[in-house]
């Protein structure tokens, strides 16, 4: 029991040198918590009805009451970019969990068996690592018809091999080290050395990679949803409306396209910089 | 060399046909029936539908219809398209074009940001290291679909130095000014991408033994730069390459929308949006191909290159 301790010592101190974040870091945690309040409240904070039409307001500028204006439709898009936050990341929290547990299972499954196991899950991922992500949720929204939750599943299946192959080393080192070994020889349960031993000192590593994810989710989920492929009208979401600003941009109206775009812009950024700071402070680069 | 280049030559084959087949078998085993596409509003009598099932072979096992359709592809049938109700290979083969030019220029707008990022970032530390590296993180966070709009706003509406939509009138010059915009957005992320793998290779190579041993020896520092350190660092930076290239076709998709241009990839999203069979049949066969032939070029490129390859494979 105490050599498990002593090994889980080498990484507990990840959450004291939280503070190392820098002012960039606290920046970019103080964004996402906007966002994140946004997310869940948004509809309450909203001012106006994000869906109700009123052609006689079709593009027409900021006005009190309105602070960005109102849409190609007259809706009021301050309300609209408020109530989109909810879909534009929900998604993606959905993406990054699925990823993350199917491949950290893939990643373990692969370094505790060894042998073919490995083998066989480490060629199919190889392959599986060069297909483009965009080129299959377009393939598998073909089959099913386009929705957010296809998209999701497309994405879900084009992340899980680059992050299984990134895990799968990491646990490689892990299983070989002596407290593995020692657990082993001292009759703990794979489970119990799995669960208790050799994910607690992946974790830094996991996190930093779900941080960076999130980011990447953020945009091809919105990416998606601007193709018409992902959340579908009139749904509010910023990547259908970096979409539907798009002839007012033309216009000379680009308030609706911008703003949105400088949300999931900013969105991105946040986590980029989060992860990248993260895995510095952790030695997880 | 020549054993080499037909291994390659057959591993590329299999992909193609391995590729197909499952994209075949995915939509073969697709939900519901694709007579309601087909139909595209005509009226659903018994003779029309009969017709449509006995041309599209919908009747057929999943094998018999794989074969048909191959067959077709080597004699340049490449099936009609349901949602344009016209031919398959007429309506990629007015695109294809616009789409090369658009991918070809990105390329050379990756090359120049992400190797220049990349290399400046690689060989120096402190500030020049930080702001390559704070810039390619920006870029990254830009995606194709906002940057395209970005850029309209700026340079097309307010400066007027491009023009805004459309893919220009077939010649070079005009593709070229339709062009840069689009070309831009689309290489803002992979750009970033290629800038971070050059840094962490040019780092890997410089801290390695031939290169200290030929500072010792004395030899010139922009001479030990350019031969020892960029020249080998450029390898993984070539496979990335090939690597990145289909995803650069199919991610066309974004800035064609943006921009309004006819091209592959706007063309493969309307066709799944349709759920339109041989077009998205039809263009992954284009990108499947683009995808082997690029990589047995980075493979030969490799050959060239490295002599370790040619030693380990003679």
């Amino acid at each position: 029991m105490s050599i498990g301790q002593i090994a889980i010592g080498r990484n507990r101190g990840y959450r004291k040198r939280l503070s190392k974040l820098g002012l960039l870091g606290w920046l970019a945690v103080f964004v996402l918590f906007i966002f994140g309040v946004i997310a869940i409240f948004g509809s309450a904070l909203a001012p106006h009805d994000p869906n109700k039409i009123d052609l006689a307001y079709s593009y027409v500028g900021p006005i009190p009451g309105h602070p960005l204006g109102f849409d190609e439709l007259g809706r009021d898009l301050f309300s609209r970019l408020l109530v989109g936050a909810r879909t534009s990341l929900i998604g993606p929290i959905v993406l990054v969990i699925s990823t993350t547990l199917i491949g950290t299972s893939i990643a373990i499954l692969a370094a505790w068996r060894r042998g073919w196991t490995d083998a066989g899950l480490s060629a199919g991922v190889d392959i599986a690592v060069a297909f483009p992500g965009l080129l299959l949720a377009i393939l598998l929204s073909t089959v099913f018809g386009a929705s957010l939750w296809v998209a999701i599943a497309a994405l879900t299946l084009a992340y899980t091999p680059s992050l299984a192959r990134l895990l799968r080393s990491s646990a490689l080192r892990e299983t070989g080290m002596d407290y593995v070994k020692a657990l082993k020889v001292l009759g703990f349960s794979d489970s119990q050395i799995i669960f208790k031993h050799l994910l607690p000192n992946l974790a830094p590593f996991i996190i930093a990679q779900a941080i960076i994810m999130f980011g990447y989710a953020t945009l091809d989920l919105g990416g998606l949803s601007f193709l018409g492929i992902g959340v579908q009208p009139p749904t509010a979401d910023w990547g259908t409306m970096v979409a539907a600003g798009a002839s007012g941009l033309l216009q000379g109206y680009p308030t609706q396209t911008l703003a949105a775009g400088s949300c999931l812009v900013l969105t991105a950024l946040s986590f980029a910089v989060i992860g990248d700071r993260l895995a510095r402070i952790w030695g997880v680069e | 060399m020549r054993r080499y280049l037909w291994r390659r030559i057959g591993l590329g084959a299999l992909t193609i046909v391995a590729t197909t087949m499952l994209v075949h078998l995915a939509l073969y085993l697709a939900p519901g029936d694709p007579i309601g596409y087909l139909l595209n509003g005509q009226p659903a009598t018994p003779e029309r539908i009969a017709a449509l099932r006995a041309q599209y072979n919908l009747d057929e096992p999943f094998f018999t219809r794989y074969v048909s359709w191959i067959t077709g592809v080597f004699q340049g049938d490449l099936g009609t398209s349901a949602a344009f109700n016209a031919d398959v290979s007429t309506l990629i083969a007015s695109r294809f074009q616009t789409t090369m030019y658009l991918v070809l220029i990105s390329f050379v707008f990756i090359s120049v940001f992400g190797l220049t990022l990349g290399i400046l970032a690689g060989l120096h530390k402190g500030g020049i290291d930080s702001f390559s590296m704070a810039t390619a993180t920006i870029l990254s966070s830009i995606p194709a679909f906002v940057g395209s709009f970005i850029l309209i706003n700026v340079f097309a509406l307010q400066l007027g130095w491009f023009p805004a939509i459309g893919g220009g009138d077939g010649s070079l010059s005009s593709a070229i000014s339709h062009m840069t915009l689009p070309a831009i957005a689309l290489a803002f992320s992979a750009g970033a991408f290629v800038a971070r793998t050059t840094r962490a290779s040019i780092r890997v190579e410089s801290a390695s033994e031939h290169v200290v041993t030929a500072t010792v020896r004395g030899i010139p520092r922009n001479k030990v730069v350019s031969r020892h350190i960029v020249r080998n660092a450029l390898l993984p930076v070539i496979s990335l390459g090939g690597l990145l290239f289909v995803g650069l076709i199919v991610s066309t998709a974004f800035v064609e929308q943006a921009f309004a241009i006819n091209g592959i990839g706007g063309l493969l999203v309307v066709a799944a949006r349709q759920q339109d069979f041989a077009l998205v049949q039809a263009i992954t066969l284009i990108l499947v191909i683009s995808f082997v032939v690029v990589n047995l070029a980075v493979d030969v490129l490799y050959w060239i290159l490295d002599p370790r390859i040619r030693s380990e494979v003679a």
